[in-house]
């Protein structure tokens, strides 16, 4: 199997931040069609099991393109670019972050719904600012800025897990 | 064992080699079997014309009853008539206290595993009673079409978390059928609809049936029926509409102490006719004269309403978080299909309408709409329909994790995740020389080990004895096609692979299975031997013709000489194996040339690979057309 192909060659399409969604999913969609194990069942293991790691890769490789963060940590990995454990991030960024976290607290201990649904959304907007900065360095080739983007994208992404699962607690699933 | 079979569009299948496919609904209260025939679908009729096949099955110490036949000992025989079994598979004692029903079965010593029912044929696993039931429908299926039946999809419930849908696979391995595929029910009911109206778009399948709920989205385009989130409850149905009218019958006949079992029984079937004609009629008239319970007098609808409400408002709940799952909101949805024969109850119908906004479709038969849709994937799966353009996407409905320190669950896989799908996660030892280490799988979305349900533990064992935090060992999830999952450890540093066992929390082992298909009366009859060597011829025979096939069409561009060459060997030596009768030589061969050609096979699927971007089924679906002259000529082959 031809894995060494990286996520962005699987779909042929190119290397870059910028994507056009619909296009991705029916590529993703032609590519399903003909690898999913369903073409193959009842035609013996071998062929399953083929399909199946092959249907796994696309999975990934969609999973991977399709979420902004993902494909931003992943194109640095493409660049040879290691992420670190702990990052050091500049003071403000940290402080804001901090800010973040004790209005979600309050949010918590408010149990409002609706202030949770508009934090979860203010955050949203951050995130597609950052990810615009990041599309900016990482086409102007300056890793170092991009890398720092993936870091920022890393905390807000996390807050906003915890924003959103705070907002199912609230609803009661 | 067979390479990729690769038919060109187009190419009609020879009409003697149709294949017999059949899809199945094993329902908690009724089951069905329809198939394609002449290119149209339809449930197949027992010989009184009968479609339902009711899900009840009775024991007794000489035979075993399915069905309608089996109904009229419900009540004289409770215990040895076990109806509802599909809420019980892979389920344990403690998940069934106090849901609806559990007072009618009589369950044998509990050992902490799957739930197991005392009956006058012994004790029975609920995985042998769903069976039974599936023997009959596959009868009904070979006697319809001519034939023992090639394969079949079995219907679940979305739901359904991995010891549920395991439990199901073994019923059908117990009654010897060859599953294609397990289908979601939700999803079937969209390819019943689908396929008839080429919808587009969003579109939200609310499945409420005799014992499970299921709300699914999919989203539908150019054949692709892509699931992009399910929830729902596989322990909220209309039987629990039922235990609720019955509870109400109690309140009003104010009875002091407790009803008999067969009482029970009776009362249960009157809440049935009670409910159904609630969907019709604003009161119903009741007179019971049971044993321990006489009362007549009339059940509003006003009053099954409020006593229900509860649960409807549970349905909603899961339909919003569907909705929120996907990041979609009701406005956006195009279409709303009912499933089930509890939506004919007027307050899920209007609460459905008003949360999306629209009147759900109805058209088809909501007792039928599953197995209709089961039967055309069948018809596809099993090769009837090689130019079929369709598939379907389905997610994992229940995240998948780890228990870690403090009893707490780390997730390893989110659910509405896209299947198939692998992730791979790495541990480490927490003492010196520590050649063991204990793994605990579950499926929830809790923080509590407490509060998932635990599918299996698994203990690694032959881990090199290294200082503690040495070792990097690797466990892989991997959950199949079918939403199944399998699990494989290696320490990484010296690249030993851990033996593994598994202890399934609530299934069966694979000797058990195996014992039950012994014990089961079909496999009895076969003479085992015969059988054992007749698969191995079709295994073997379907791999040479498959072979012979590829290198046809393959061969001379992916293969050099030599490697063609040494294939023809292998099969050789296999079609010398086939002519004889020696079991164990034809396996040998046939695992000896599936390896050999392996390589082969990938290539071939490397190939499908690139012709799924570049070729004519691209036209018109990526918007603009990026063929080029290369390109262009793999399109004419097409």
């Amino acid at each position: 199997m031809n894995f060494s192909q990286n996520f962005f060659e699987i779909f042929q399409i190119n290397v870059a931040f910028e994507l056009d969604v619909p296009d991705l999913s029916a590529r993703y969609q032609a590519l399903q069609k003909r690898v999913h194990p369903d073409r193959y069942a009842g035609k013996g293991d071998q062929a399953e099991r083929l399909a199946t790691q092959w249907a796994t890769q696309v999975n990934e490789a969609y999973a991977t393109l399709s979420e902004p963060l993902a494909r931003a940590s992943y194109l640095l990995d493409l660049q040879g670019v290691v992420l670190a454990q702990n990052p050091t991030l500049d003071p403000t960024f940290l402080f804001e972050q901090i800010e973040l976290r004790e209005t979600l607290d309050e949010i918590r201990q408010a149990g409002s719904v609706a202030r949770a649904e508009a934090f979860i959304h203010a955050l949203a907007e951050k995130q597609s600012a950052e990810a615009q900065a990041f599309n900016d360095y990482f086409k102007a080739a300056a890793l170092t800025e991009a890398t720092t983007c993936v870091y920022r994208m890393q905390f807000l992404s996390k807050l906003s897990q915890g924003a959103k699962a705070l907002e199912e607690e609230l609803l009661g699933y | 064992m067979a390479l990729i079979q690769i038919t060109e569009p187009g190419q009609a299948l020879d009409p003697h080699q149709r294949k017999r496919a059949a899809g199945i609904d094993l329902g908690t209260t009724n089951s069905l079997i329809a198939a394609v025939r002449q290119g149209q679908v339809d449930v197949l009729k027992d010989l009184s014309g009968e479609s339902m096949l009711p899900s009840v099955v009775h024991y007794s110490s000489a035979d075993v009853t399915v069905g309608a036949q089996a109904l009229p000992f419900s009540a004289l025989e409770p215990f040895n008539t076990i109806a509802s079994a599909k809420r019980l598979l892979g389920r344990g004692q403690a998940d069934l206290d106090g849901s609806a029903g559990d007072q009618h079965y009589d369950f044998a010593s509990d050992d902490g595993g799957m739930v197991r029912l005392q009956t006058a044929a012994g004790v029975i696993s609920p995985v042998q009673v769903s069976a039974e039931i599936l023997k009959v429908l596959s009868d009904r299926g070979a006697a319809t079409l001519g034939g023992p039946l090639d394969g079949v999809v079995i219907t679940v419930p979305a739901y359904f978390d991995d010891a549920q849908r395991q439990a199901t696979r073994d019923a059908a391995a117990i009654a010897g059928l060859n599953v294609l595929r397990l289908l979601n029910e939700p999803t079937a009911a969209a390819v019943a609809y689908g396929l008839d109206s080429g919808d587009e778009g969003l579109v939200v399948i609310f499945d409420l049936g005799g014992g499970t709920f299921d709300v699914s989205l999919l989203r539908l385009s150019r054949g692709v029926f892509e699931v992009l989130a399910t929830g729902g409850n596989s322990g909220l149905g209309g039987d629990d509409f039922d235990a609720l009218i019955a509870e109400l019958v109690l309140e009003k006949a104010q009875l002091e102490g407790g009803l008999d079992a067969p009482s029970r029984r009776q009362l249960m079937t009157e809440a049935r006719r009670v409910k159904e004609l609630l969907s019709s009629q604003s009161e119903v008239d009741v007179t019971l004269a049971l044993p321990s319970l006489q009362w007549q007098g009339l059940i509003h609808l006003a009053e099954f309403e409020a006593k229900v409400s509860g649960l409807v408002e549970e349905t909603i709940k899961a339909s919003r978080r569907v909705l929120r799952d996907a990041g979609v909101t009701a406005t956006e949805i195009n279409q709303v299909v009912l499933v089930g024969g509890s939506t004919r109850v007027p307050l899920v119908r209007s609460a459905v309408e008003a949360f999306f906004g629209r009147a759900p479709l109805t058209e088809i038969d909501p007792d039928r709409v599953v197995a209709l849709g089961a039967a055309l994937q069948a018809d596809v799966l099993v090769g009837n329909k090689p130019d079929d353009e369709m598939l379907l996407l389905d997610v994992l409905p229940l995240s998948l994790g780890l228990e870690t320190m403090g009893g707490l669950v780390e997730k390893i896989i989110s659910r509405n995740t896209p299947i198939p799908v692998q992730r791979a996660q790495e541990f480490t030892t927490y003492k010196d020389g520590q050649t063991a280490m204990l793994i605990h799988v579950l499926q929830g979305e809790r923080e509590q080990v407490a509060d998932c349900r635990s599918l299996a533990q698994f203990e690694l064992r032959g881990i090199p004895p290294m200082v503690a935090g040495a070792a990097k060992i690797q466990v892989v999830f991997q959950v199949d096609a079918d939403g199944l999952l399998s699990v494989s450890a290696s320490e990484l540093a010296t690249g030993v692979s851990a033996a593994i066992t598994v202890k399934p929390s609530y299934g069966l082992s694979d000797t058990e299975v195996t014992d039950m298909l012994k014990a089961s009366f079909a496999y009895a009859k076969e003479d085992a031997a015969a059988r054992m060597l007749l698969e191995a011829r079709v295994d073997g025979q379907r791999l040479v013709d498959a072979l012979l096939a590829a290198i046809q069409q393959d061969g001379p561009a992916l293969l050099a000489p030599e490697q063609t060459q040494a294939l023809q060997l292998g099969i050789q030596a296999l079609e010398a194996a086939l002519a004889g009768d020696q079991v164990q030589l034809i396996a040998a061969e046939t695992q000896n040339l599936s390896e050999a050609s392996d390589d082969f096979a990938a290539k071939r699927m490397d190939q499908e690979v690139r012709k799924a971007l570049t070729g004519q089924s691209l036209d018109g679906v990526l918007g603009e057309n990026q063929a080029t002259a290369d390109e262009a000529h793999e399109m004419t082959q097409e």
